[in-house]
């Protein structure tokens, strides 16, 4: 199947460069993991709906730190979308070049340019339903992974969760149990920075888990469970009766990473970069494949670090 | 069907990293990843010189201690898997 023909109407005639006419004059500047996401081109309804679903992380108005990265939205007929029946779709089409990555999903079009350096650009027909069917949020998270990529860090489909002021963060792919250790990790009494996306970021004394604004089933029941924590380990999620541990072998660890770094893993042209930061992450951290039941006892078994 | 005679290459969509002695192979046009292990590593390493099926049954038989009808049975089945799962394929003659 043809790039886009999921959902537009004429995916030949995809925005070949990051131009057109804007919803409105409104900016929305949005800071997290120390970054800041320049939104411009936003009708009053679509930015106020931001407003309210990042709060505290929008930035005053009158507060204009340099942006990291800008995102223009642009408007876009209702006819240029294919709906094929559905009423919202969570799914998108990907598709590569070595300078660009175009993306198309319900009743969006998006581009991330490299201009150097990175431009993200959305068309959509949707004013008050931008935030409500996730199409901000759908186009900011491909943005922020490959920002994060770009640094040298991983965008991780994985829920995190602090323990004694370290982050362990399981990965797996849909219905390895995220949300399911998350629930039970919060009922522990552990803080859940998100059970659906965490970024991961290498540096020299180790890595860092920084939480994103975005989360799965858990919802975002974790307020007050900000900023950086080390890492102590990544888990790759198994369910089963009994707990158990077992460390991961380095090729292992790597490919199961691969699959939980959405956006990037796919990417050609973006490969080996993609597969060097996974080895380079872990070198640095230990990778477990841990089997937990639907309790607690498989914090016990993090604690001691105990591998079969 | 593998035949003693043909050379075998690796995929032009793939991607391959050797880790810790383990190999880590990415199928770009499928999406998928396969892990393998020492000896998959070392077949495919034996490929990228571009010797014959015989060739690599020669190296991995001075290698390993195993009886050569069942090297090149074996081997001959993981080459055809590695064919069937898109990793590797016969060089055009």
């Amino acid at each position: 199947m043809r790039f886009g023909e999921n959902f537009l109407t004429y995916p030949d005639l995809f925005p070949a460069r990051p131009s057109g006419e804007p919803w409105g004059d409104e900016r929305l500047l949005i800071r997290f993991a120390g970054h800041v996401y320049d939104w411009t081109g936003l009708s009053a309804t679509q930015a106020g709906a931001a407003r309210q679903r990042f709060g505290e992380l929008c930035l005053p108005p009158d507060e204009q730190p340099p942006a990291t990265v800008e995102i223009q939205v642009f408007r876009a007929a209702t006819e240029d979308f294919f709906d094929g029946g559905r009423i919202w779709s969570f799914e998108c089409d990907l598709d590569y070049t070595p300078d660009a990555l175009s993306i198309a999903g319900f009743h969006f079009m998006g581009r991330l340019d490299w201009t150097p350096g990175l431009l993200g650009a959305l068309w959509t027909s949707e004013d008050e339903r931008l935030v409500s069917h996730s199409i901000f949020e759908n186009f900011f998270r491909a943005v922020v992974a490959y920002h994060l990529f770009e640094q040298g860090g991983v965008l991780l489909h994985s829920a995190a969760v602090v323990n004694g002021g370290d982050a362990y963060v399981f990965f797996g792919p849909s219905g390895a149990g995220k949300s399911t250790i998350s629930h039970l990790s919060f009922a522990a009494g552990h803080a859940v920075l998100s059970d659906d996306m965490n970024a991961l970021r290498l540096g020299p004394a180790g890595v860092l888990v920084e939480k994103l604004p975005f989360a799965g089933d858990f919802g975002r029941q974790s307020k007050g469970a900000a900023g950086a924590y080390p890492l102590r380990a990544l888990c790759r999620l198994h369910k089963g009766p009994n707990p158990a541990l077992e460390a991961l072998r380095p090729a292992a660890a790597v490919a199961a990473l691969l699959g939980c770094a959405p956006f990037v893993n796919h990417n050609p042209y973006r490969r080996d970069q993609v597969l060097d930061q996974l080895q380079a992450l872990t070198a640095k951290i230990p990778v477990r494949a841990l089997t937990f039941a639907r309790d607690d006892r498989f914090w016990a078994l993090l604690r001691s670090g105990e591998i079969e | 069907m593998i035949e003693a005679d043909m050379v075998l290459q690796r995929c032009a969509d793939t991607r391959y990293r050797n880790i810790g002695g383990e190999g880590v192979v990415v199928r770009q046009t499928a999406g998928e990843v396969l892990v393998l292990n020492e000896i998959g590593v070392r077949v495919l390493d034996l490929l990228e010189t571009t010797m014959p099926v015989n060739g690599l049954l020669d190296a991995l038989d001075a290698e390993y201690a195993i009886d050569r009808a069942t090297l090149e049975r074996d081997v001959l089945a993981y080459l055809q898997e590695l064919v069937d799962a898109g990793v590797i394929e016969p060089v055009a003659a």
